[in-house]
Protein backbone atom coordinates (compact mmCIF):
# COMPACT_ATOMS: atom_id res chain seq x y z
CA UNK A 1 0.00 0.00 0.00
CA UNK A 2 2.40 2.59 1.00
CA UNK A 3 4.58 1.37 -1.66
CA UNK A 4 1.99 1.60 -3.99
CA UNK A 5 1.46 5.28 -2.94
CA UNK A 6 5.27 6.38 -3.05
CA UNK A 7 5.54 5.02 -6.56
CA UNK A 8 2.46 6.58 -7.80
CA UNK A 9 3.72 9.87 -6.09
CA UNK A 10 7.46 9.38 -7.63
CA UNK A 11 6.22 8.42 -11.18
CA UNK A 12 4.18 11.77 -10.99
CA UNK A 13 5.94 14.32 -9.05
CA UNK A 14 9.50 13.61 -10.85
CA UNK A 15 7.85 12.93 -13.96
CA UNK A 16 11.02 13.21 -16.60
CA UNK A 17 13.47 11.64 -14.01
CA UNK A 18 11.34 8.90 -14.37
CA UNK A 19 10.93 8.62 -18.13
CA UNK A 20 14.56 9.25 -18.20
CA UNK A 21 15.61 6.34 -16.36
CA UNK A 22 13.09 3.81 -18.31
CA UNK A 23 14.91 5.05 -21.17
CA UNK A 24 18.27 4.43 -19.32
CA UNK A 25 16.95 1.01 -18.49
CA UNK A 26 15.88 -0.18 -21.71
CA UNK A 27 19.31 1.65 -23.83
CA UNK A 28 21.29 -0.58 -21.43
CA UNK A 29 18.80 -3.98 -22.24
CA UNK A 30 18.91 -3.38 -26.09
CA UNK A 31 23.12 -2.95 -26.06
CA UNK A 32 23.31 -6.03 -24.02
CA UNK A 33 21.52 -7.93 -26.54
CA UNK A 34 23.51 -6.24 -29.31
CA UNK A 35 26.80 -6.57 -27.73
CA UNK A 36 25.84 -10.48 -27.48
CA UNK A 37 24.34 -10.80 -31.35
CA UNK A 38 28.34 -8.65 -32.23
CA UNK A 39 29.54 -11.21 -30.14
CA UNK A 40 27.74 -14.33 -32.19
CA UNK A 41 29.05 -12.97 -35.29
CA UNK A 42 26.58 -10.86 -36.62
CA UNK A 43 27.33 -6.62 -37.91
CA UNK A 44 26.66 -4.16 -36.06
CA UNK A 45 23.56 -3.13 -37.93
CA UNK A 46 21.84 -6.79 -37.84
CA UNK A 47 22.33 -7.20 -34.51
CA UNK A 48 20.64 -4.34 -33.62
CA UNK A 49 17.87 -4.94 -36.16
CA UNK A 50 17.39 -7.96 -34.45
CA UNK A 51 17.92 -6.99 -30.68
CA UNK A 52 15.07 -4.57 -31.58
CA UNK A 53 12.95 -7.73 -33.28
CA UNK A 54 13.79 -9.57 -29.75
CA UNK A 55 13.11 -6.98 -27.51
CA UNK A 56 9.69 -6.00 -29.14
CA UNK A 57 8.37 -2.39 -29.60
CA UNK A 58 9.78 -0.19 -27.92
CA UNK A 59 7.12 2.82 -27.66
CA UNK A 60 4.53 -0.14 -26.96
CA UNK A 61 6.45 -1.40 -23.88
CA UNK A 62 7.33 1.56 -22.89
CA UNK A 63 3.66 2.52 -22.87
CA UNK A 64 3.24 -0.32 -20.85
CA UNK A 65 5.35 0.54 -18.66
CA UNK A 66 3.88 3.57 -18.05
CA UNK A 67 0.78 1.65 -17.20
CA UNK A 68 2.01 -0.30 -14.86
CA UNK A 69 3.45 3.07 -12.90
CA UNK A 70 -0.61 3.47 -12.50
CA UNK A 71 -0.79 7.34 -12.78
CA UNK A 72 -1.75 6.79 -16.45
CA UNK A 73 -4.98 9.24 -16.01
CA UNK A 74 -3.39 11.88 -14.18
CA UNK A 75 -0.62 11.93 -16.85
CA UNK A 76 -2.76 12.34 -19.28
CA UNK A 77 -4.73 14.43 -17.78
CA UNK A 78 -2.14 16.87 -17.23
CA UNK A 79 -1.22 16.26 -20.68
CA UNK A 80 -4.33 17.55 -21.96
CA UNK A 81 -4.32 20.35 -19.55
CA UNK A 82 -1.28 21.95 -20.92
CA UNK A 83 -2.45 21.35 -24.62
CA UNK A 84 -4.96 23.50 -23.81
CA UNK A 85 -2.70 26.38 -21.73
CA UNK A 86 -0.56 26.22 -24.57
CA UNK A 87 -3.07 26.79 -27.07
CA UNK A 88 -5.21 29.56 -25.25
CA UNK A 89 -1.95 31.53 -24.44
CA UNK A 90 -1.76 31.40 -28.78
CA UNK A 91 -5.25 32.70 -28.82
CA UNK A 92 -4.76 34.86 -25.99
CA UNK A 93 -7.58 37.54 -26.59
CA UNK A 94 -10.48 35.60 -26.87
CA UNK A 95 -9.59 32.89 -23.89
CA UNK A 96 -9.11 35.81 -21.42
CA UNK A 97 -12.89 36.91 -22.51
CA UNK A 98 -14.00 33.23 -21.80
CA UNK A 99 -12.25 32.91 -18.69
CA UNK A 100 -13.43 36.86 -17.64
CA UNK A 101 -17.09 36.77 -18.77
CA UNK A 102 -17.65 32.98 -16.76
CA UNK A 103 -15.83 34.50 -14.10
CA UNK A 104 -17.99 37.57 -13.88
CA UNK A 105 -21.24 35.52 -14.68
CA UNK A 106 -20.82 33.24 -11.69
CA UNK A 107 -19.88 35.90 -9.54
CA UNK A 108 -21.73 38.21 -9.80
CA UNK A 109 -25.11 35.57 -9.96
CA UNK A 110 -23.96 34.33 -6.03
CA UNK A 111 -23.18 37.90 -4.64
CA UNK A 112 -26.77 39.01 -5.77
CA UNK A 113 -28.52 35.78 -4.95
CA UNK A 114 -26.81 35.82 -1.36
CA UNK A 115 -28.07 39.43 -0.91
CA UNK A 116 -31.76 38.01 -2.19
CA UNK A 117 -31.54 34.76 -0.08
CA UNK A 118 -30.79 36.89 3.23
CA UNK A 119 -33.64 39.79 2.41
CA UNK A 120 -36.07 37.75 1.06
CA UNK A 121 -35.88 33.92 0.92
CA UNK A 122 -35.26 33.05 4.23
CA UNK A 123 -38.47 33.58 6.50
CA UNK A 124 -38.13 34.45 10.11
CA UNK A 125 -38.01 31.04 11.97
CA UNK A 126 -41.29 31.76 13.26
CA UNK A 127 -44.79 30.64 12.38
CA UNK A 128 -46.40 33.19 9.89
CA UNK A 129 -43.59 35.43 10.11
CA UNK A 130 -45.95 37.93 8.26
CA UNK A 131 -47.89 38.70 11.15
CA UNK A 132 -44.74 40.10 13.04
CA UNK A 133 -44.78 43.81 12.88
CA UNK A 134 -41.99 45.73 15.21
CA UNK A 135 -43.58 48.46 16.38
CA UNK A 136 -41.64 52.05 16.36
CA UNK A 137 -42.42 55.28 17.96
CA UNK A 138 -43.14 58.36 16.37
CA UNK A 139 -40.67 60.58 17.29
CA UNK A 140 -42.14 64.34 18.00
CA UNK A 141 -41.36 66.58 15.28
CA UNK A 142 -39.11 65.27 13.27
CA UNK A 143 -40.13 62.16 10.68
CA UNK A 144 -40.39 58.95 12.41
CA UNK A 145 -37.03 56.83 13.17
CA UNK A 146 -36.83 53.32 14.60
CA UNK A 147 -36.62 53.74 18.29
CA UNK A 148 -37.32 52.50 21.32
CA UNK A 149 -40.06 52.85 23.30
CA UNK A 150 -41.07 53.49 26.74
CA UNK A 151 -43.04 50.88 29.27
CA UNK A 152 -46.10 52.71 29.09
CA UNK A 153 -45.87 53.25 25.64
CA UNK A 154 -45.98 49.84 24.97
CA UNK A 155 -48.61 49.21 27.29
CA UNK A 156 -51.02 51.76 25.30
CA UNK A 157 -49.57 50.44 22.05
CA UNK A 158 -50.25 46.81 23.21
CA UNK A 159 -54.31 47.62 23.30
CA UNK A 160 -54.80 47.89 19.78
CA UNK A 161 -57.27 45.56 18.20
CA UNK A 162 -54.46 45.72 15.54
CA UNK A 163 -52.58 43.24 17.20
CA UNK A 164 -53.20 39.61 18.50
CA UNK A 165 -50.43 40.13 21.02
CA UNK A 166 -47.08 41.59 21.30
CA UNK A 167 -44.30 41.88 23.54
CA UNK A 168 -41.78 44.34 25.35
CA UNK A 169 -38.37 42.81 25.67
CA UNK A 170 -34.84 45.11 26.83
CA UNK A 171 -31.89 43.31 27.45
CA UNK A 172 -29.13 44.32 29.26
CA UNK A 173 -25.46 42.26 30.82
CA UNK A 174 -25.50 40.66 33.89
CA UNK A 175 -23.49 38.21 35.96
CA UNK A 176 -25.50 35.15 36.24
CA UNK A 177 -24.49 32.64 39.34
CA UNK A 178 -25.62 29.15 40.82
CA UNK A 179 -24.53 26.28 42.78
CA UNK A 180 -21.85 24.86 41.17
CA UNK A 181 -21.59 26.89 38.49
CA UNK A 182 -19.40 29.44 37.75
CA UNK A 183 -20.27 33.43 37.75
CA UNK A 184 -20.81 34.66 34.26
CA UNK A 185 -22.09 37.71 32.17
CA UNK A 186 -25.27 36.51 30.20
CA UNK A 187 -27.32 38.66 28.11
CA UNK A 188 -30.85 38.99 30.35
CA UNK A 189 -33.86 39.86 28.34
CA UNK A 190 -36.44 41.48 30.67
CA UNK A 191 -40.07 41.24 29.11
CA UNK A 192 -43.45 42.70 29.36
CA UNK A 193 -46.79 40.84 27.33
CA UNK A 194 -46.78 37.65 25.62
CA UNK A 195 -42.43 36.79 23.97
CA UNK A 196 -44.01 33.49 23.65
CA UNK A 197 -47.83 34.06 21.81
CA UNK A 198 -46.34 36.70 20.15
CA UNK A 199 -43.69 34.73 18.30
CA UNK A 200 -45.60 31.50 18.64
CA UNK A 201 -42.65 29.45 20.50
CA UNK A 202 -42.70 27.42 23.10
CA UNK A 203 -39.81 25.81 25.15
CA UNK A 204 -38.84 22.59 24.34
CA UNK A 205 -38.28 21.71 28.02
CA UNK A 206 -40.41 23.05 31.00
CA UNK A 207 -42.92 25.76 30.24
CA UNK A 208 -43.11 30.12 29.15
CA UNK A 209 -43.43 32.21 31.58
CA UNK A 210 -46.72 32.69 32.74
CA UNK A 211 -49.05 36.18 32.07
CA UNK A 212 -49.21 36.07 36.29
CA UNK A 213 -45.68 35.93 36.22
CA UNK A 214 -44.76 39.21 33.99
CA UNK A 215 -47.82 40.65 35.97
CA UNK A 216 -46.29 40.23 38.95
CA UNK A 217 -42.82 40.84 37.80
CA UNK A 218 -42.30 37.29 39.66
CA UNK A 219 -38.93 35.59 39.52
CA UNK A 220 -39.12 32.92 36.68
CA UNK A 221 -36.90 32.78 34.23
CA UNK A 222 -36.26 30.68 30.96
CA UNK A 223 -32.95 30.39 29.41
CA UNK A 224 -31.75 29.81 25.76
CA UNK A 225 -30.78 26.31 24.15
CA UNK A 226 -26.92 27.55 24.14
CA UNK A 227 -27.22 28.74 28.18
CA UNK A 228 -28.67 25.44 28.61
CA UNK A 229 -26.17 23.39 27.03
CA UNK A 230 -22.92 25.20 28.21
CA UNK A 231 -23.47 26.35 31.55
CA UNK A 232 -26.35 23.71 32.54
CA UNK A 233 -24.58 20.69 30.34
CA UNK A 234 -27.98 20.01 29.08
CA UNK A 235 -28.94 18.65 32.55
CA UNK A 236 -32.67 18.01 32.20
CA UNK A 237 -33.28 18.79 35.89
CA UNK A 238 -32.26 22.48 35.50
CA UNK A 239 -35.93 23.49 35.48
CA UNK A 240 -36.55 24.22 39.01
CA UNK A 241 -33.31 24.80 39.38
CA UNK A 242 -32.69 28.54 41.30
CA UNK A 243 -29.99 31.00 39.80
CA UNK A 244 -28.76 34.46 41.04
CA UNK A 245 -29.42 37.58 38.38
CA UNK A 246 -27.40 39.92 40.43
CA UNK A 247 -28.09 39.10 43.74
CA UNK A 248 -31.79 38.36 43.13
CA UNK A 249 -33.04 34.38 42.89
CA UNK A 250 -34.50 33.22 40.09
CA UNK A 251 -36.33 29.90 38.90
CA UNK A 252 -35.81 27.95 35.76
CA UNK A 253 -38.52 27.07 34.33
CA UNK A 254 -38.10 26.86 30.68
CA UNK A 255 -35.44 26.44 28.15
CA UNK A 256 -36.15 27.99 24.62
CA UNK A 257 -35.61 26.19 21.35
CA UNK A 258 -32.56 26.65 19.89
CA UNK A 259 -31.90 29.54 17.58
CA UNK A 260 -35.81 30.71 18.14
CA UNK A 261 -35.33 32.93 21.00
CA UNK A 262 -35.74 36.60 20.60
CA UNK A 263 -33.79 38.83 20.80
CA UNK A 264 -31.29 36.12 19.24
CA UNK A 265 -28.20 37.10 21.63
CA UNK A 266 -30.42 36.64 24.61
CA UNK A 267 -29.27 34.04 27.18
CA UNK A 268 -32.06 34.17 29.87
CA UNK A 269 -35.81 36.29 29.52
CA UNK A 270 -37.05 37.32 32.38
CA UNK A 271 -40.10 39.26 33.66
CA UNK A 272 -39.79 42.92 34.50
CA UNK A 273 -39.74 43.61 38.01
CA UNK A 274 -42.31 46.36 39.25
CA UNK A 275 -39.87 49.20 39.58
CA UNK A 276 -38.86 48.50 36.17
CA UNK A 277 -42.44 48.98 34.81
CA UNK A 278 -42.51 52.62 36.82
CA UNK A 279 -39.34 53.55 35.36
CA UNK A 280 -39.56 56.13 31.98
CA UNK A 281 -36.65 54.70 30.49
CA UNK A 282 -37.06 54.49 26.41
CA UNK A 283 -35.32 51.01 26.12
CA UNK A 284 -37.93 48.35 24.97
CA UNK A 285 -38.43 46.89 21.80
CA UNK A 286 -41.95 45.96 20.62
CA UNK A 287 -42.58 42.94 18.80
CA UNK A 288 -46.68 42.68 17.74
CA UNK A 289 -48.51 39.63 16.21
CA UNK A 290 -50.92 41.07 13.92
CA UNK A 291 -54.46 39.93 14.99
CA UNK A 292 -56.52 38.51 11.94
CA UNK A 293 -56.88 41.01 8.80
CA UNK A 294 -54.95 43.28 10.44
CA UNK A 295 -52.40 44.99 7.99
CA UNK A 296 -49.10 47.09 8.34
CA UNK A 297 -50.98 49.78 7.35
CA UNK A 298 -53.91 49.84 9.55
CA UNK A 299 -51.91 49.34 12.49
CA UNK A 300 -49.43 52.18 11.70
CA UNK A 301 -52.19 54.56 11.82
CA UNK A 302 -53.87 53.59 14.65
CA UNK A 303 -50.55 53.86 16.52
CA UNK A 304 -50.22 57.38 15.09
CA UNK A 305 -54.00 58.27 16.59
CA UNK A 306 -53.41 56.97 19.65
CA UNK A 307 -49.63 57.12 21.04
CA UNK A 308 -48.85 60.63 20.29
CA UNK A 309 -51.11 61.52 22.83
CA UNK A 310 -48.64 61.02 26.11
CA UNK A 311 -45.98 62.26 24.25
CA UNK A 312 -47.85 65.94 24.85
CA UNK A 313 -49.68 66.35 21.61
CA UNK A 314 -52.60 65.37 19.91
CA UNK A 315 -52.40 63.78 16.56
CA UNK A 316 -55.56 64.22 13.79
CA UNK A 317 -55.61 62.27 10.64
CA UNK A 318 -56.84 64.20 7.61
CA UNK A 319 -57.62 62.24 4.66
CA UNK A 320 -56.20 64.62 1.77
CA UNK A 321 -57.21 64.58 -2.08
CA UNK A 322 -54.39 65.35 -4.16
CA UNK A 323 -50.92 65.80 -2.83
CA UNK A 324 -50.44 66.38 1.20
CA UNK A 325 -47.82 69.44 1.35
CA UNK A 326 -50.16 71.55 -1.26
CA UNK A 327 -52.71 71.56 1.52
CA UNK A 328 -50.44 72.59 4.71
CA UNK A 329 -50.66 76.07 4.45
CA UNK A 330 -54.14 75.67 3.70
CA UNK A 331 -54.74 73.33 6.93
CA UNK A 332 -52.59 75.23 9.29
CA UNK A 333 -55.19 79.04 8.04
CA UNK A 334 -57.99 76.38 9.14
CA UNK A 335 -56.69 74.99 12.29
CA UNK A 336 -55.33 78.30 13.22
CA UNK A 337 -58.79 79.96 13.16
CA UNK A 338 -61.07 76.85 14.63
CA UNK A 339 -58.75 76.44 17.43
CA UNK A 340 -56.26 79.39 18.02
CA UNK A 341 -54.30 78.11 21.18
CA UNK A 342 -53.85 74.24 19.56
CA UNK A 343 -50.06 74.39 18.85
CA UNK A 344 -49.43 72.87 15.74
CA UNK A 345 -46.27 71.27 15.70
CA UNK A 346 -45.32 68.91 12.34
CA UNK A 347 -47.57 67.91 9.31
CA UNK A 348 -46.32 64.49 8.40
CA UNK A 349 -47.40 62.00 5.29
CA UNK A 350 -48.80 58.56 6.42
CA UNK A 351 -46.91 57.06 3.57
CA UNK A 352 -43.82 59.06 4.60
CA UNK A 353 -44.36 57.22 7.72
CA UNK A 354 -44.83 54.06 6.32
CA UNK A 355 -41.75 54.29 3.83
CA UNK A 356 -39.63 55.12 6.91
CA UNK A 357 -38.13 51.53 7.67
CA UNK A 358 -35.10 50.69 6.64
CA UNK A 359 -34.81 47.17 5.10
CA UNK A 360 -34.66 47.03 1.29
CA UNK A 361 -38.08 46.67 -0.35
CA UNK A 362 -39.01 43.23 -1.79
CA UNK A 363 -39.59 44.89 -5.13
CA UNK A 364 -35.77 46.27 -5.08
CA UNK A 365 -34.58 42.69 -4.24
CA UNK A 366 -36.67 41.28 -7.26
CA UNK A 367 -35.00 44.15 -9.63
CA UNK A 368 -31.15 42.81 -8.35
CA UNK A 369 -32.33 39.31 -9.09
CA UNK A 370 -33.66 39.74 -12.09
CA UNK A 371 -29.88 41.83 -13.22
CA UNK A 372 -28.21 39.11 -11.87
CA UNK A 373 -30.46 36.37 -13.85
CA UNK A 374 -29.71 38.85 -16.73
CA UNK A 375 -25.88 38.73 -15.77
CA UNK A 376 -26.07 35.07 -16.37
CA UNK A 377 -28.07 34.44 -19.15
CA UNK A 378 -25.65 37.14 -20.39
CA UNK A 379 -22.63 35.23 -19.49
CA UNK A 380 -23.76 32.44 -21.54
CA UNK A 381 -24.57 33.58 -24.50
CA UNK A 382 -20.72 35.05 -24.34
CA UNK A 383 -19.50 31.74 -23.33
CA UNK A 384 -21.16 30.21 -25.89
CA UNK A 385 -20.75 32.63 -28.67
CA UNK A 386 -16.56 32.63 -27.55
CA UNK A 387 -16.37 28.65 -27.45
CA UNK A 388 -18.20 27.84 -30.22
CA UNK A 389 -15.89 30.77 -32.28
CA UNK A 390 -12.70 29.42 -31.06
CA UNK A 391 -13.44 25.92 -32.63
CA UNK A 392 -14.40 27.77 -35.98
CA UNK A 393 -11.78 29.52 -35.50
CA UNK A 394 -9.23 26.27 -35.52
CA UNK A 395 -11.69 24.70 -38.62
CA UNK A 396 -8.11 24.21 -40.83
CA UNK A 397 -6.27 22.81 -38.33
CA UNK A 398 -9.19 20.25 -37.16
CA UNK A 399 -9.55 19.76 -41.02
CA UNK A 400 -5.37 18.79 -40.79
CA UNK A 401 -5.71 16.58 -38.51
CA UNK A 402 -8.10 14.34 -39.82
CA UNK A 403 -6.19 14.48 -43.15
CA UNK A 404 -3.15 13.45 -41.71
CA UNK A 405 -5.11 10.02 -39.91
CA UNK A 406 -6.27 11.40 -36.63
CA UNK A 407 -9.60 10.14 -36.06
CA UNK A 408 -12.73 11.95 -35.63
CA UNK A 409 -13.14 11.23 -31.64
CA UNK A 410 -9.35 12.42 -31.11
CA UNK A 411 -9.92 15.19 -33.35
CA UNK A 412 -12.92 16.19 -31.60
CA UNK A 413 -11.23 16.38 -27.85
CA UNK A 414 -8.15 18.07 -29.25
CA UNK A 415 -10.14 20.65 -31.11
CA UNK A 416 -12.49 21.33 -27.84
CA UNK A 417 -9.72 21.10 -25.38
CA UNK A 418 -8.75 24.86 -25.54
CA UNK A 419 -12.76 25.99 -24.57
CA UNK A 420 -12.54 23.41 -21.96
CA UNK A 421 -9.51 24.20 -20.24
CA UNK A 422 -10.77 27.95 -20.41
CA UNK A 423 -14.46 27.79 -19.20
CA UNK A 424 -13.06 25.70 -16.27
CA UNK A 425 -10.45 28.40 -15.03
CA UNK A 426 -13.08 30.99 -15.58
CA UNK A 427 -15.39 28.23 -13.22
CA UNK A 428 -12.49 27.96 -10.54
CA UNK A 429 -11.74 32.02 -10.58
CA UNK A 430 -16.17 32.82 -10.29
CA UNK A 431 -16.34 30.86 -7.46
CA UNK A 432 -13.89 31.70 -5.34
CA UNK A 433 -14.67 35.42 -6.40
CA UNK A 434 -18.20 34.44 -5.11
CA UNK A 435 -16.76 33.16 -1.87
CA UNK A 436 -15.10 36.63 -1.39
CA UNK A 437 -18.15 38.67 -2.27
CA UNK A 438 -20.04 36.19 -0.06
CA UNK A 439 -17.80 36.96 3.11
CA UNK A 440 -17.80 40.59 2.33
CA UNK A 441 -21.20 41.15 1.90
CA UNK A 442 -21.34 39.04 5.06
CA UNK A 443 -19.52 41.22 6.98
CA UNK A 444 -21.32 44.11 5.70
CA UNK A 445 -25.13 42.96 6.94
CA UNK A 446 -25.26 41.07 10.25
CA UNK A 447 -26.81 38.10 9.65
CA UNK A 448 -26.22 36.89 6.26
CA UNK A 449 -25.05 33.50 6.12
CA UNK A 450 -22.78 32.09 3.29
CA UNK A 451 -25.43 31.41 0.47
CA UNK A 452 -27.00 27.96 -0.12
CA UNK A 453 -24.86 25.91 -2.46
CA UNK A 454 -27.37 25.75 -4.50
CA UNK A 455 -26.85 29.21 -6.01
CA UNK A 456 -22.94 28.83 -5.76
CA UNK A 457 -23.28 25.40 -8.03
CA UNK A 458 -26.61 25.99 -10.32
CA UNK A 459 -24.38 29.08 -12.12
CA UNK A 460 -21.15 27.67 -12.61
CA UNK A 461 -22.91 24.48 -14.04
CA UNK A 462 -25.08 26.20 -16.44
CA UNK A 463 -21.68 28.04 -17.54
CA UNK A 464 -20.31 24.55 -18.07
CA UNK A 465 -23.12 23.58 -19.56
CA UNK A 466 -23.16 26.11 -22.16
CA UNK A 467 -19.50 26.05 -22.86
CA UNK A 468 -19.47 22.54 -23.35
CA UNK A 469 -22.26 23.02 -25.64
CA UNK A 470 -21.25 25.73 -27.67
CA UNK A 471 -17.52 23.94 -28.40
CA UNK A 472 -19.19 20.93 -29.12
CA UNK A 473 -22.07 21.96 -31.57
CA UNK A 474 -19.43 23.96 -33.38
CA UNK A 475 -16.85 21.02 -32.86
CA UNK A 476 -19.73 18.21 -34.63
CA UNK A 477 -20.69 20.68 -37.48
CA UNK A 478 -16.66 21.25 -38.32
CA UNK A 479 -16.13 17.61 -38.08
CA UNK A 480 -18.66 16.69 -40.27
CA UNK A 481 -17.35 19.00 -43.25
CA UNK A 482 -14.92 17.31 -45.83
CA UNK A 483 -11.31 18.17 -44.68
CA UNK A 484 -10.65 18.00 -48.50
CA UNK A 485 -13.03 20.32 -48.79
CA UNK A 486 -12.13 22.54 -46.26
CA UNK A 487 -8.38 22.73 -46.98
CA UNK A 488 -9.14 23.13 -50.36
CA UNK A 489 -11.44 26.35 -49.87
CA UNK A 490 -8.41 28.18 -48.06
CA UNK B 1 12.72 -25.32 -32.91
CA UNK B 2 10.93 -22.61 -32.29
CA UNK B 3 7.65 -24.79 -32.18
CA UNK B 4 8.76 -26.36 -28.73
CA UNK B 5 8.54 -23.08 -27.05
CA UNK B 6 5.39 -22.31 -25.45
CA UNK B 7 4.08 -18.87 -24.03
CA UNK B 8 3.78 -17.97 -20.26
CA UNK B 9 0.70 -19.50 -18.75
CA UNK B 10 -1.02 -16.07 -17.13
CA UNK B 11 0.39 -14.65 -14.24
CA UNK B 12 3.28 -16.66 -13.81
CA UNK B 13 6.18 -14.36 -15.02
CA UNK B 14 5.75 -12.15 -11.91
CA UNK B 15 6.76 -15.68 -9.95
CA UNK B 16 9.76 -16.54 -12.44
CA UNK B 17 10.78 -12.81 -11.91
CA UNK B 18 10.39 -13.40 -8.36
CA UNK B 19 12.63 -16.03 -8.11
CA UNK B 20 14.65 -15.02 -10.68
CA UNK B 21 15.87 -12.30 -7.74
CA UNK B 22 15.63 -14.30 -5.31
CA UNK B 23 19.33 -15.18 -4.69
CA UNK B 24 20.88 -11.33 -5.61
CA UNK B 25 19.78 -8.32 -7.16
CA UNK B 26 19.56 -8.71 -10.79
CA UNK B 27 19.52 -6.00 -13.90
CA UNK B 28 16.52 -6.56 -16.47
CA UNK B 29 19.09 -8.10 -18.89
CA UNK B 30 20.40 -10.88 -16.58
CA UNK B 31 16.39 -11.65 -15.33
CA UNK B 32 15.95 -12.37 -18.77
CA UNK B 33 19.16 -14.18 -19.45
CA UNK B 34 18.55 -15.96 -16.69
CA UNK B 35 15.28 -17.59 -17.41
CA UNK B 36 15.58 -18.02 -21.00
CA UNK B 37 18.93 -20.27 -19.36
CA UNK B 38 17.57 -22.04 -16.65
CA UNK B 39 14.29 -22.67 -18.54
CA UNK B 40 16.60 -24.09 -21.18
CA UNK B 41 14.86 -21.64 -23.27
CA UNK B 42 11.52 -23.15 -23.36
CA UNK B 43 9.57 -20.00 -22.52
CA UNK B 44 8.43 -17.62 -25.08
CA UNK B 45 8.66 -14.62 -23.51
CA UNK B 46 8.95 -11.31 -25.57
CA UNK B 47 12.36 -9.31 -23.85
CA UNK B 48 10.54 -6.58 -23.44
CA UNK B 49 7.29 -7.64 -21.62
CA UNK B 50 10.29 -8.44 -18.82
CA UNK B 51 9.81 -4.87 -18.08
CA UNK B 52 6.13 -3.53 -17.28
CA UNK B 53 6.22 -6.57 -15.21
CA UNK B 54 9.31 -5.41 -13.05
CA UNK B 55 7.69 -1.76 -12.89
CA UNK B 56 4.74 -3.34 -11.39
CA UNK B 57 5.97 -5.47 -8.85
CA UNK B 58 8.31 -2.69 -7.88
CA UNK B 59 4.78 -0.82 -7.13
CA UNK B 60 3.45 -3.54 -5.22
CA UNK B 61 6.61 -3.38 -3.16
CA UNK B 62 7.53 -7.06 -3.94
CA UNK B 63 10.92 -5.61 -5.60
CA UNK B 64 13.00 -2.75 -4.98
CA UNK B 65 15.01 -0.76 -7.73
CA UNK B 66 18.56 0.58 -7.03
CA UNK B 67 20.81 1.70 -9.64
CA UNK B 68 24.53 0.21 -9.65
CA UNK B 69 27.05 -0.32 -12.23
CA UNK B 70 26.72 -3.42 -13.91
CA UNK B 71 29.78 -6.13 -14.72
CA UNK B 72 30.78 -4.56 -18.06
CA UNK B 73 30.92 -1.03 -15.76
CA UNK B 74 27.75 0.69 -17.05
CA UNK B 75 24.93 1.82 -14.66
CA UNK B 76 22.16 -0.60 -14.88
CA UNK B 77 18.88 -1.20 -12.86
CA UNK B 78 18.88 -3.81 -10.13
CA UNK B 79 15.93 -5.41 -8.88
CA UNK B 80 15.72 -6.69 -5.09
CA UNK B 81 13.45 -9.06 -3.60
CA UNK B 82 11.69 -7.35 -0.69
CA UNK B 83 10.29 -9.06 2.57
CA UNK B 84 7.43 -8.81 1.08
CA UNK B 85 8.25 -9.70 -2.08
CA UNK B 86 9.62 -12.97 -0.37
CA UNK B 87 6.52 -13.75 1.38
CA UNK B 88 4.74 -13.80 -2.20
CA UNK B 89 7.34 -15.85 -3.87
CA UNK B 90 6.52 -18.49 -0.38
CA UNK B 91 3.17 -17.90 -1.50
CA UNK B 92 3.23 -18.35 -5.32
CA UNK B 93 5.51 -21.23 -5.36
CA UNK B 94 3.13 -23.58 -3.28
CA UNK B 95 -0.01 -22.57 -5.09
CA UNK B 96 1.77 -23.05 -8.49
CA UNK B 97 2.51 -26.49 -6.92
CA UNK B 98 -0.40 -27.32 -5.97
CA UNK B 99 -1.75 -26.21 -8.95
CA UNK B 100 0.90 -28.56 -11.53
CA UNK B 101 0.14 -31.30 -8.95
CA UNK B 102 -3.57 -31.22 -9.46
CA UNK B 103 -3.13 -30.69 -13.42
CA UNK B 104 -0.70 -33.40 -13.34
CA UNK B 105 -2.93 -36.00 -11.49
CA UNK B 106 -6.18 -34.87 -13.93
CA UNK B 107 -3.76 -35.85 -16.49
CA UNK B 108 -2.46 -38.89 -15.82
CA UNK B 109 -5.90 -40.71 -14.81
CA UNK B 110 -7.41 -40.52 -17.98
Amino acid sequence: MFADLKARLRALIRHSTVERELDAELQFHLERQIEQFMNAGLDREEARRRARVVFGGLDQIKEECRDARGTRFVEELWRDVHYGVRMMRRRALSSVAAIATVAVGIGVNAAVFSLVDWVLLRPLPYPSPDELVKVHPLARGAAPTPGNLTHAEFERASMSASFASSVAVTTSSRVLSAPGIEPAHIVVGRISGDLFRTFGVSPVLGRAITAAEIAGGLSAAVISDDLWRQRFLADPNAMTRVVTLDGRPHTIVGVMPAKRGYPSDVDLWRPITGDEREDNDREYVMIARLAGGATVQRANVEYVSTEQTPLGGGVLLIRTRGSVQTIVPQLRERLRSAAPALPLDRIHDVSQLLAADGTPTRFNMTLASAFALLAVILAAIGVYALTAGEVIARWRELAVRLALGATRHEAFWTIIGPSVTAVSIGVVIGIAASFVTARWIQSLLHGVGPADPVTFIAAPILLVIVGLTGATAAALKVLKADPATTLRAE
Amino acid sequence: MATDRVDLPQGTLDLLILKAVALEPRHGWAIAERLHQISSATFLIRQGSLYPALHRLERRGWIRAEWGTSDNNRRAKYYALTRKGRAQLDKETAAWRRLSTAITQVLESA
